[in-house]
């Protein structure tokens, strides 16, 4: 059953489109506008009306909810439509569902149109959930046995269970939502709108979202997707509008048109959300030194799947990373990207994120955008998320702290191993070494290689510093001979010490090591598991 | 259960009418009067047989009127607050609005059908064997729902402009009510002026060709049934005309 319908204001004339394109629309808009009249007084009542019948004069005023928009959605891509409150987004969604007319202009909807407007699709509040589903059906065109086969995928995908026969007046937003984008994906639309709906459920019920729209995509529906969180946008958007007071401000890539809109609106701590701090409390007792862990491993081989880097050596209050645009293209399983900040003195710091962003397409200039200010304690470590809307068409990430950090920048693409990478030894030795991100939980393995290319004995002093105020000084000390190479598998040392600091059963934070001489010190870890679990880890 | 639910409201109002106007009010009909006329009466003895007629059955002449304006009342009502009350659903998603007005018709219409079921027991209790012009009653009924769409369609629309509307429809209606034979017959009340009286109020011409199949066993007038039809096809067409002229606006009255 093809809905096809067509909307015409009564004073456009149509304007006979040439059919020489090859490509099929979803939805086409032409110069639409939309006008409301804003009553100062609205005569809502007939005792309104006749009150005010003497009073004949009325003040409104005209505002333009949208005006000229004009674009095109192929089939099979997906159109994000970005701005901010009150900017026309959900007007427009109601023009293209023909719930509202144009005031001007014309639309063309091209297949059935399943919706998901503010919250719920049309739900009756009275009727149970069972009856607001085949009352949806039917506004679908679906009859009754047709909905009977669809009703236990609704069902289970809303996970509504027991409530399926309350009211739906009684649902919350976010049992409201589940219900909608159930019946919104199982009516088999060709076209699916979707109004900053998502948000509202769980973290769960997201991802089960995101999967299902991957699947509408890949079935090559159009899709029309209002959103504020620019990860989404990110994600499912081929081609992003960005609207702002009815007017379509600028029209292309996900990434330049979020830049647009968050330089224009958003504020700096929008995107970067703090993950994990670790304190180093000064009154730590002495650690045991464990000499058994030093063996000389020369004659090992590195595994296959083993990353290897090396550590920060200086200290600095200013920090550059360049950053892969290629890796944070969306995908099926796009990068997680974590900055890792390091405070090593005995004094509180405090730093600035910022990102060097590409200007207008075409355009060679930078622009910077902050990200934030953040605090960091005395021998305190900070993980930070970075998200999507950060990192898209960023180039440069900029960190300028008040007292000198180290800092590391991790990249983890999820179900992917990252192939090995061989260690670039042009590096200079040094006595200090600094790794700002250590993650041992599951099957992480982290393990550092020490090379003293010196004549006499190195002494080296290991540090950690932990989360959640049990840092630990010098936990391990230990000698490395002269012209040799050792190695302390760090999964077997914190097991070693669990005994005595029960806190580091899941241990994530940085490390240091001292030297008295000059040493190379390389890292070999495997993250199997997203830096990301830290937080529920850490909420137990 | 739900559907003999239904029927109680008009058995109580008939039963409540009958009270009134028989026990209470008993009518000046003449004792022992005949409902079947002399050969070649005259218009008088014809208007007292007729009299006569209603006086012996009185509770099923009432009956009829009361369920044909149930159905009328009821739709008017229900199809005022079909738009108003659905604006959850108006606001999210497109469907044909007109659904909304013209289900809460067919909703009174079922309603009035079942209602027919006790109609004939009162009526065969009553000793009237309604004869082959039952056959005509669902043409009258078809027109009848056609007037009643027509209004949905006008007042469920009139309704979102003014939201108060249903306070003033309420008296409307109950005027509307008592200038209608339902509870009495055209002749009793507007004598001679019968005729203008089925050109200003359809409703009063539905009741009356109701009554004329069901009750009296006339054969309809033809002009008369015409010009009933016609009442309910202009109302339908002039109402879908209003409703399409404003259902552009539904979205944004909402």
């Amino acid at each position: 059953m093809l809905q096809k319908y067509q909307i015409q204001s009564s004073d456009s004339k149509e304007t006979a489109l040439p059919e020489n394109l090859q490509k099929e629309y979803a939805i086409e808009f032409e110069n639409v506008s939309r006008l409301y009249r804003l009553h100062h007084e609205p005569k809502l009542t007939l005792q309104d009306w006749m009150v005010n019948i003497l009073n004949r004069k009325s003040s409104y005023e005209d505002f333009w909810a949208l005006k000229d928009i004009s674009f095109k959605l192929e089939k099979g891509k997906t159109l994000g439509i970005i701005g901010q409150n009150g900017a026309g987004k959900s007007t427009l969604l109601k023009l293209a569902t023909n719930i509202l007319s144009p005031t001007s202009g014309t639309i063309k909807v091209n297949g059935r149109v399943s919706a998901m407007l503010e919250l719920g699709t049309g739900f009756h509040p009275d009727l149970s959930a069972r009856d607001n589903i085949y009352l949806n059906g039917a506004f679908y065109g679906f009859s009754r046995k047709q909905m009977d086969e669809r009703y236990e995928r609704i069902v289970e995908f809303s996970e509504l269970g027991k409530f399926i026969d309350t009211p739906v007046k009684h649902f919350s937003s976010g049992m409201y939502m589940r219900l909608g984008f159930a019946i919104a994906i199982t009516v088999e639309p060709d076209i699916l709108i979707i109004d900053e709906v998502l948000a509202v459920g769980d973290a769960a019920f997201g991802r089960k979202c995101h999967q299902a729209i991957e699947e509408l995509k890949q079935q090559s529906k159009a899709m029309l997707f209002v959103s504020h969180s620019a990860g989404e946008v990110a994600r499912f958007c081929d081609e992003v509008i960005y609207i702002a007071k009815g007017q379509i401000v600028a029209q292309g890539k996900p990434g330049d048109m979020l830049d647009e809109y968050i330089q224009a609106s958003m504020g700096p701590t929008y995107f970067t959300a703090p993950l994990v701090s670790a304190n180093k409390a000064a009154t730590e007792p002495e650690a045991p030194t464990v000499p058994a862990l030093i063996e000389d491993t020369s004659e090992k081989t590195v595994p296959q799947a083993l990353q290897i880097s090396n550590g920060i050596t200086q200290l600095s209050t200013l920090w550059n990373f360049k950053l892969d645009s290629e890796k944070n293209r969306r995908q099926e399983n796009p990068a997680e990207f974590y900055l890792a900040v390091l405070n090593p003195q005995t004094a509180p710091t405090n730093f600035e994120l910022k990102v060097y962003k590409q200007g207008k397409a075409g355009s060679e200039s930078l622009r910077t955008l902050p990200i934030g200010h953040f605090e960091l304690g005395p021998n305190q470590t900070l993980l930070l998320k970075l998200e999507e809307g950060a990192i898209l068409n960023s180039s440069q990430l900029m960190l300028k702290a008040s007292t000198a950090l180290a800092t590391e920048l991790v990249s983890y693409v999820p179900g992917h191993r990252a192939d090995a990478q061989t260690t670039v030894l042009d590096i200079n030795p040094a006595q200090n070494w600094y790794f700002p991100f250590c993650d041992i939980r599951f099957d992480n393995l982290c393990e550092f290689e020490m090379l003293n290319l010196g004549e006499t004995p190195a002494r080296i002093a290991l540090t950690i510093y932990p989360e959640q105020n049990a840092a630990l000084n010098e936990v391990v000390s230990f000698n490395c001979s002269p012209n040799s190479k050792s190695k302390v598998d760090f999964n077997q040392l914190i097991k070693e010490l669990i005994p005595q600091h029960p806190y580091l059963k899941d241990f994530h934070g940085g490390i240091s090591f001292q030297s008295d001489s000059s040493i190379l010190i390389e890292r070999h870890y495997l993250q199997n598991t997203s830096p990301r679990f830290q937080l529920t880890g850490g909420a137990d | 259960m739900g559907f003999l639910w239904s029927l109680v409201n008009p058995l109580l109002m008939m039963l409540v009418y009958y009270i009134v106007f028989v026990v209470l009010l008993p009518t000046s009909a003449p004792q022992g009067c005949t409902e079947a006329p002399p050969p070649g009466a005259n218009t008088d003895q014809l208007q007292a047989s007729v009299t006569c007629r209603i006086y012996n059955h009185f509770a099923a002449f009432i009956l009829i009127g009361i369920l044909a304006w149930n159905f009328t009342g009821g739709s008017v009502m229900t199809a005022m607050g079909s738009l108003v009350n659905s604006g959850s659903v108006i606001k999210k998603i497109y469907f044909p609005r007109e659904v909304l007005p013209v289900s809460a018709v067919l909703a009174q219409l079922v309603n009035f059908l079942l209602a027919l079921i006790p109609l004939f027991v009162v009526l065969l209790i009553s000793g009237i064997v309604p004869t082959g012009y039952l056959l005509l009653l669902p043409i009258i009924l078809f027109f009848h729902m056609l007037f009643l769409i027509g209004l949905a369609l006008i007042f469920s629309i009139v309704s979102l402009y003014f939201r108060d509307m249903m306070v003033i429809m309420e008296v409307l209606l109950q005027a509307w009510f008592f200038l209608s034979p339902v509870i009495y017959s055209m002749k009793q009340v507007y004598k001679d002026g019968a005729g203008i009286v089925y050109w200003l109020n359809p409703m009063a011409s539905f009741i009356e060709s109701y009554r004329t199949l069901l009750f009296f066993d006339y054969a309809p007038e033809l002009g008369f049934t015409i010009r009933t039809c016609l009442y309910g096809l202009v109302t339908f067409f002039v109402g879908y005309a209003f409703f399409m002229k404003h259902r552009r606006k539904i979205g944004e009255l909402i």
